[in-house]
């Protein structure tokens, strides 16, 4: 039994080994490309911040589409045009 | 080497009383994890971890490799927080239009209170009375002992005594309400309550 659990402790450090070569390797990647765009953080606070954007950006929307509702009820026209009267476009476009 | 007895190992001595013992449940398990068994799960772990911290490094690598696609996400951010400020603007004037021609914020409120008043009495009070009518006019009630009906009455009059304070209460709060806006002014916080919207997030940093 002990000779299979020492077989099985050699493969978990080869690819214990592997790992952290692959590993070494995502963080220079990481670091160099914080570099290039003048990014000093955590990859867990890019993530971080990521996810909050995209909420952020989420929730505002469907605020601003709720509110510009209310808006065109008052006004009884389309919300296309309350859109169109603040001087914005209704779409995302890149 | 010392080992306790584990509850395992005395309950086999009180029932296998006489007989010998065969190594034990425990001593196997201790043998079972040697040191080697040891060092094999701590790998599995350290491995486990760096898997965990390197996924963590490549879904940052690939957010920084579509860097512009996070400057164009701040631009929506920054345009629908204008379009939310600017609605907010309009409807925070027309509802101003709307309070002064209702006879200003105070008296908004007011009537405001007294339409949740009325709704919370007619809800609160109607409710109970109909459930102690219907409980002194069943049959079941009807059959109990003249005793069990007259405790059953004191109960229900407590119960109704109750009510009446909790309602008192509920009442009073909304009279603070009324209290706390006198000469106030409508505000965009309050507006935003009104509107279901987080301020925070329109107005905030």
């Amino acid at each position: 039994m002990n000779n299979t659990t020492s077989a099985r402790t050699t493969k978990l450090d080869a690819e214990l080994s592997r790992l952290q070569g692959e590993h070494n390797e995502l963080q220079r990647r990481f670091h160099e490309l914080s570099r290039m765009l003048n990014i000093d953080s955590t990859p867990e606070l890019v993530m971080k911040k990521h996810i909050t954007d995209l909420k952020k950006y989420n929730e505002l929307r469907d605020t601003g589409l709720g509110l510009t509702q209310i808006i065109a009820n008052e006004k009884k026209c389309k919300i296309k045009e309350v859109f169109e009267e603040m001087g914005y476009d209704m779409q995302d476009r890149p | 080497m010392v080992y306790s007895i584990t509850p395992i190992e005395r309950s086999t001595n009180k029932v296998a009383k006489g007989f010998r013992k065969p190594g034990g449940f425990t001593g196997f398990c201790r043998q079972g994890l040697g040191q080697e068994g040891i060092t094999e799960r701590r790998r599995a772990d350290e491995i486990r971890a760096l898997k965990k911290e390197s996924a963590s490094i490549e879904s940052a690598i690939k957010v920084l490799n579509k860097h512009e696609k996070e400057q164009e996400v701040q631009l929506l951010i920054d345009k629908w927080k204008a379009i939310c400020q600017g609605a907010m603007a309009f409807l925070m004037n027309s509802t101003l239009l709307k309070i002064g021609k209702m006879g200003g914020y105070e008296e908004l409120v007011k009537k405001e209170v007294e339409a949740e008043k009325r709704k919370f009495e007619y809800q609160f009070s109607d409710q109970l009375e109909n459930e102690i009518d219907g409980i002194l006019e069943s049959d079941d009630f009807k059959m109990l002992s003249e005793y069990d009906q007259e405790d059953l009455r004191r109960q229900m009059e407590l119960k109704r005594e109750e009510s009446k304070a909790f309602q008192q209460r509920e009442l009073e709060k909304l009279d603070a309400k009324t209290t706390s806006c006198a000469e106030g002014e409508l505000t965009m916080e309050e507006l935003a309550k009104r509107l279901k919207v987080d301020y925070n997030l329109i107005f905030g940093e």
